[in-house]
């Protein structure tokens, strides 16, 4: 099942040798992918350049592409495989070290994620920000796709090669801890609202 | 599932809750929305639920601005047509070596063709012919960006209607004093069209391009279907859904989305979309010439009439007219529509020229 009927129609383009394919692509994506891209790599220079390889591989390559069944995930998916890469040999050419277990910064969130509320104040944001921080990588990635780019869990499950179930996991113990940290005030208000 | 047992994290990280806080899903909107109902006892628990995905619910995605993306794209596309240039110009410099072309080249060449005599236009016919077809694709490429950025305006004054076809056979019929835009030529990937007043879409189905009608901070968003968007004030919009399924969200709030099917109407004011079911007649009347009063208060029959015969509304002692009006005129003159509705209200009136003075009486 495609998620999508356009993009459904832009992987028959693709593979049709249309170019509009690409430009529908990068109207529709490249935002978002940027800035995943920059969330990853901490580097705006890094995710331009990953996304613009990606696409041209995608042109260039698009005669063994296998189907495509979400185009959003598939990019993602891509974008963070190089953007690894990227970093990866970055981090040899520095330290000529072969560990390289933790290749990805910290996944970091701010104010001009816009992950928060509208009826925030300041001061919550910030508070609820150093509350997602404490969240584990993984943690903080899962929030960050769900909320901030609207993925759904398979999606997500797909693009950070976990299982669905995983990602379900993960996020319940992240909700779990941020509404023991940030809302636990409110929570008292409302029940004292309720008596 | 057990929802019965669910806890406030279970309802959080459930994904057809969350699209029900999101209003993102009509079915699950639908699901969770009579669940909630039928089950008072979790009502705390709902709530909490719905406050924290609110806190997280993230507003407007950040959007590139459209010139940067262009930019992007024009650059990929020089990468991608320097590549295949290059691959050109490597064949052909085997197959005719005297021809001395840099690499990087064709493309000036070709553009240059027009210019060059007619003798010289036999001899660079056959580079025209050897790169044939990137020169069209080239052609036929520009064509449509400038097609895209001719846009038309059609107004329809007041005592007037419009019907158009757009470039992909969707019909609009316009009512009195509304306004349309539109592309000359719809591009492959979106049909956009910004309209203030009124209007009846019925719009060719294309599930891979779909159809939207920007109003405002409003936009309706439609795979094929026919509906009417009323919109002569840009913080009251309606659309009203005769066939079909239509999207209908406010693009300020982004929170605020519905989906619409056939009978059902959005009324959009401030900051909110409300559903409700709608009478055909009184919203769809207009598009076959049928002036339709229902429940209507005397502003709302001025405006109509304003409108509709183009003509000047005066009214003296307007607070002594205080009744709802009742009527469906078809094709009528204004001294039939208004004799019908003097008959029973409490107003004389007197029409002149374009002038018509309505007199309120004890």
């Amino acid at each position: 099942m495609h998620s999508n009927e356009g993009d459904y129609k832009v992987w028959i383009d693709l593979k049709n040798g249309e170019r509009e394919a690409l430009e529908y692509i990068i109207n529709k994506y490249y935002s978002d992918l940027y800035y995943y891209g920059i969330k990853l790599s901490k580097n705006p220079e890094i995710s331009e350049d990953c996304i613009q390889d990606m696409l041209i591989t995608l042109w260039e390559k698009r005669n063994a592409l296998q189907i495509i069944y979400n185009l959003k995930s598939y990019l993602f998916k891509s974008l963070k495989r190089r953007v690894v890469r990227v970093l990866a040999a970055e981090k040899r050419e520095e330290a000529h070290q072969e560990n390289l277990k933790n290749i990805l910064p910290e996944f970091l969130f701010s104010v001009e994620d816009k992950i928060i509320g509208k009826q925030q104040t300041q001061e919550n944001k910030q508070k609820l920000i150093s509350i997602l921080s404490k969240l584990s990588n993984r943690q903080k990635e899962i929030v960050y796709l769900k909320f901030y780019q609207g993925l759904n869990y398979d999606e997500i499950a797909e693009v950070m090669s976990l299982k669905k179930q995983s990602v379900h996991n993960l996020l319940q113990e992240a909700i779990k801890s941020l509404r023991k940290n940030f809302f636990c005030l409110d929570r008292h208000l409302s029940v004292e609202k309720l008596k | 599932m057990d929802f019965g047992r669910y806890t406030i994290d279970d309802f959080i990280c459930d994904e057809t809750f969350q699209q029900y806080v999101f209003h993102s899903d009509k079915d699950h909107f639908d699901f969770w929305n009579d669940w909630v109902e039928r089950n008072p006892h979790k009502i705390y628990e709902v709530e909490e639920a719905r406050k924290v995905l609110l806190e997280l619910q993230v507003g407007k995605r950040t959007r590139l601005p459209e010139d940067h993306l262009l930019d992007i794209n024009d650059k990929i596309n020089r990468i991608l047509d320097k590549k295949t240039n290059n691959l050109h110009t490597v064949k052909r410099n085997k197959n005719f070596g005297h021809l001395e072309e840099k690499k990087g080249k064709v493309r000036s060449i070709q553009k240059n063709i027009f210019g060059l005599n007619k003798v010289a236009a036999v001899a660079a016919f056959l580079v025209l012919a050897f790169t044939g077809i990137f020169y069209a694709i080239e052609v036929s490429r520009d064509a449509v960006t400038k097609e895209e950025l001719v846009m038309i305006e059609k107004l329809v004054p007041r005592g007037q209607k419009l019907t158009l076809t757009l470039s992909d056979g969707s019909v609009v019929k316009l009512n009195s004093e509304s306004k349309i835009q539109f592309p000359k030529t719809f591009s492959t990937n979106k049909r956009e069209v910004f309209l203030e007043g009124e209007a009846y879409f019925e719009v060719a189905r294309n599930e891979s391009n779909p159809f939207v009608i920007h109003t405002g901070e409003i936009k309706t968003t439609v795979l094929g279907t026919s509906f009417n968007v009323r919109a002569y004030n840009h913080n009251k919009v309606q659309v009203a859904v005769s066939s079909g399924k239509v999207k209908v969200e406010n693009t300020k709030t982004e929170l605020e989305s519905v989906f619409l099917s056939s009978n059902e109407m959005a009324r959009c004011a401030n900051d909110k979309i409300e559903l409700s079911a709608f009478d055909s007649e009184k919203y769809f009347g207009w598009k076959d010439g049928v002036l339709v009063f229902k429940g209507a208060n005397i502003d709302e029959v001025i405006s109509a009439l304003e409108r509709w015969y183009d003509v000047s509304v005066h009214v003296v002692d307007k607070e002594l007219i205080t009744g709802k009006f009742e009527g469906t005129y078809s094709n009528k003159s204004l001294d039939v529509v208004m004799e019908g509705i003097s008959y029973t209200s409490k107003f004389t009136y007197t029409i002149e020229n374009k002038n018509l003075t309505i007199i309120g009486k004890h």
